[in-house]
């Protein structure tokens, strides 16, 4: 794999990126979300804080998730359909660099809509704590969301790397779908699994309970949102342990991905 | 011998269902292919003859079920390879929202060229093609002739020593397809070695040295050009001839010379120049009216047809 390589063909998806119309829309809608989260004046002041925080950071993770979604899907067939890849593929750049630098590209735009918008959201969180609130209150109440909106970048990573491993090998609607369905599957409790597989009667039906917990994501080690909406405290260790599990876990996602795309006929 | 391209023993087979219906297709069969460096050559054959079939297992665009392909003695498809040919693709988009210029700059950004060399190299190369009029338009602002011309500027921007061009003209108007016609030939004139694929004859014994032809997988024929010509003995012409009976149309047959329906009564055929004068007196005697008598060379059209008849026959 040649860096270089990747790093174009990676600039070359964000420029495409951003001229999608429907990041616009989607950019927009997300805005109107969260300005109206702050016309919430509920029942007191005390409960406007958790409810903006609770309503912004829902919003975020749609759009970041409907953004990768949109992104990832069409990225890599479309490209097969309309062959502007043979040209590019002719050139000495291998699959390993496309697929890489496809992967990365995207995950460029993801990363520059989610810090727009969450540096929206934390400028207006931030005028909603009273001014006369000191600043290490104020950091403790805004670091939470900036890691919430990382843990969401990274979950929207593995969303990202599982669109890739199977684009070039099905249609967008299956994709769609299987992807949906991991997303899902990953997001039920580890708790839950394990108590599948010990109710399994058979051996083979709770073996299966077991590899489909170490083979889905865990995408609950990315949601924090709890947390900081409650104002709790949120460890930065363990934020680092769920990026490193999720950048573990992309790795090793593309790595099939790469070595499937070798042997795809174009 | 240095060989542009060498295949050896090229087997592909197509198991999916969208090419095949659910059955194999067998769309290489052994294919030895020898290109030397230097040669322009032509490789023809009806369509799903398996031209592009060869040219993408050339390019590493399609892994071949088994056999060995090479570029300048490199592994096909291997990124050492493709430092070394130009490609343009029988159907190929290119990126609508980019201009021609920066386009040209993407694609020369993976070979080894310093920047610094790059901006002359793109309006040298765009020079050649007859686009430097064009270089900050749009990729979706040019007409499909000069998306092909955009094509072969894209192919040759690093000058590599071996260009492969499928389907050179296919889709052009007689306008572009000279203007594309004229820039291989200003390609050939440098000495480039050049691989192309068609099915237009014509195109083909202007510009080629060399020709293949393949037929349902199979190499037919591999050849200099001049040898096709040849080797297929002289000179014909064609006989239109009228009123014609069932018995001279089998006495054609006997003699293995297709005859062809003009219309009712109307028939034609293309018989050597040794036997005109036979065929003539055997008309006559048969009391067909003989209209037109023309004089014909064999061209490469024709030994064409006739190595795709022989092939079916077998």
């Amino acid at each position: 794999m040649n860096f270089k390589h990747v790093i174009r063909i990676a600039s070359i998806t964000f420029e495409e990126s951003y001229r999608k119309k429907f990041l616009y829309i989607l950019l927009f809608l997300s805005a109107i979300l969260m300005v109206s989260a702050f016309l919430f004046d509920p029942f007191n002041i005390g409960q406007q804080l958790p409810v903006v925080k609770d309503i912004c950071l829902t919003g975020l993770s749609f759009f970041g998730l409907t953004l990768t979604f949109a992104l990832f899907l069409t990225a890599i067939p479309n490209e097969i359909e309309k062959k502007t890849l043979y040209p590019l593929l002719s050139k000495p750049v291998s699959r390993s660099d496309y697929l890489w630098g496809k992967f990365l590209g995207n995950m460029a735009m993801v990363f520059i809509n989610l810090l727009v918008i969450t540096l929206e959201i934390t400028f207006l969180i931030n005028k909603l704590i009273p001014s006369d609130i000191n600043m290490a209150f104020r950091m403790a109440e805004l670091k939470p969301i900036i890691w919430s909106a990382f843990l969401l970048f990274v979950e929207c990573g593995v969303v990202g790397a599982l669109i890739v491993l199977f684009s070039p090998f099905m249609s967008y609607p299956v994709n769609l779908v299987l992807t949906l369905l991991m997303y899902i599957s990953g997001n039920v409790s580890q708790g839950y699994i394990n108590f599948i597989a010990a109710e399994q009667s058979s051996s083979l039906g709770a073996m299966l309970a077991i590899v489909l917990k170490y083979i889905l994501p865990n995408f609950e080690y990315f949601h924090i949102k709890n947390s900081v909406v409650h104002s709790y405290i949120v460890d930065p260790v363990y934020v680092s342990g769920s990026a490193l599990y999720g950048l573990v876990y992309i790795m090793i996602v593309l790595l099939i991905a790469d070595i499937l795309f070798q042997r795809k006929d174009l | 011998m240095d060989y542009a391209i060498k295949t050896e023993n090229l087997v592909k087979v197509y198991t999916g269902k969208k090419k095949s219906a659910g059955k194999p297709v067998n769309a290489l069969v052994d294919l030895n292919l020898e290109v030397k460096v230097g040669d322009i050559y032509g490789f023809i054959g009806p369509n799903g003859a398996g031209k592009t079939t060869t040219i993408k297992s050339l390019m590493g665009l399609i892994r071949p079920t088994s056999g060995k392909a090479f570029i300048m003695g490199k592994p096909a498809g291997s990124v050492e390879a493709k430092q070394l040919v130009g490609y343009l693709s029988e159907v190929a988009y290119y990126y609508p929202f980019m201009e021609v210029g920066k386009l040209l700059d993407f694609y020369c950004s993976f070979y080894e060229i310093p920047r610094s060399q790059r901006k002359s190299k793109i309006e040298e190369t765009l020079a050649l093609v007859r686009l430097s009029d064009k270089i900050n338009a749009k990729m979706s602002e040019l007409s499909k002739g000069m998306m092909q011309r955009f094509g072969i500027a894209q192919a040759i921007i690093a000058k590599p020593p071996l260009l492969i061009l499928d389907e050179l003209t296919s889709g052009l108007d007689p306008i572009a397809q000279k203007e594309v016609k004229d820039i291989v030939l200003d390609l050939k004139k440098q000495g480039q070695t050049i691989f192309f694929s068609s099915h237009m004859m014509t195109e083909v014994e202007n510009i080629c040295d060399q020709i293949g032809i393949i037929y349902s997988g199979v190499m037919l024929k591999s050849a200099p050009l001049d040898a096709f010509l040849k080797e297929e003995s002289g000179d014909f012409s064609k006989i239109v001839f009228e009123e014609a009976s069932d018995s001279v149309l089998a006495k054609f047959k006997e003699k293995k010379i297709d005859t062809e329906k003009i219309r009712a009564g109307v028939y034609s055929a293309v018989v050597p120049d040794k036997d005109l004068e036979d065929f003539i007196d055997m008309l006559r005697a048969e009391k067909c009216r003989v209209s037109e008598v023309n004089p014909r060379r064999y061209s490469l059209e024709d030994a064409f047809f006739q190595l795709i008849k022989e092939s079916e026959k077998k």
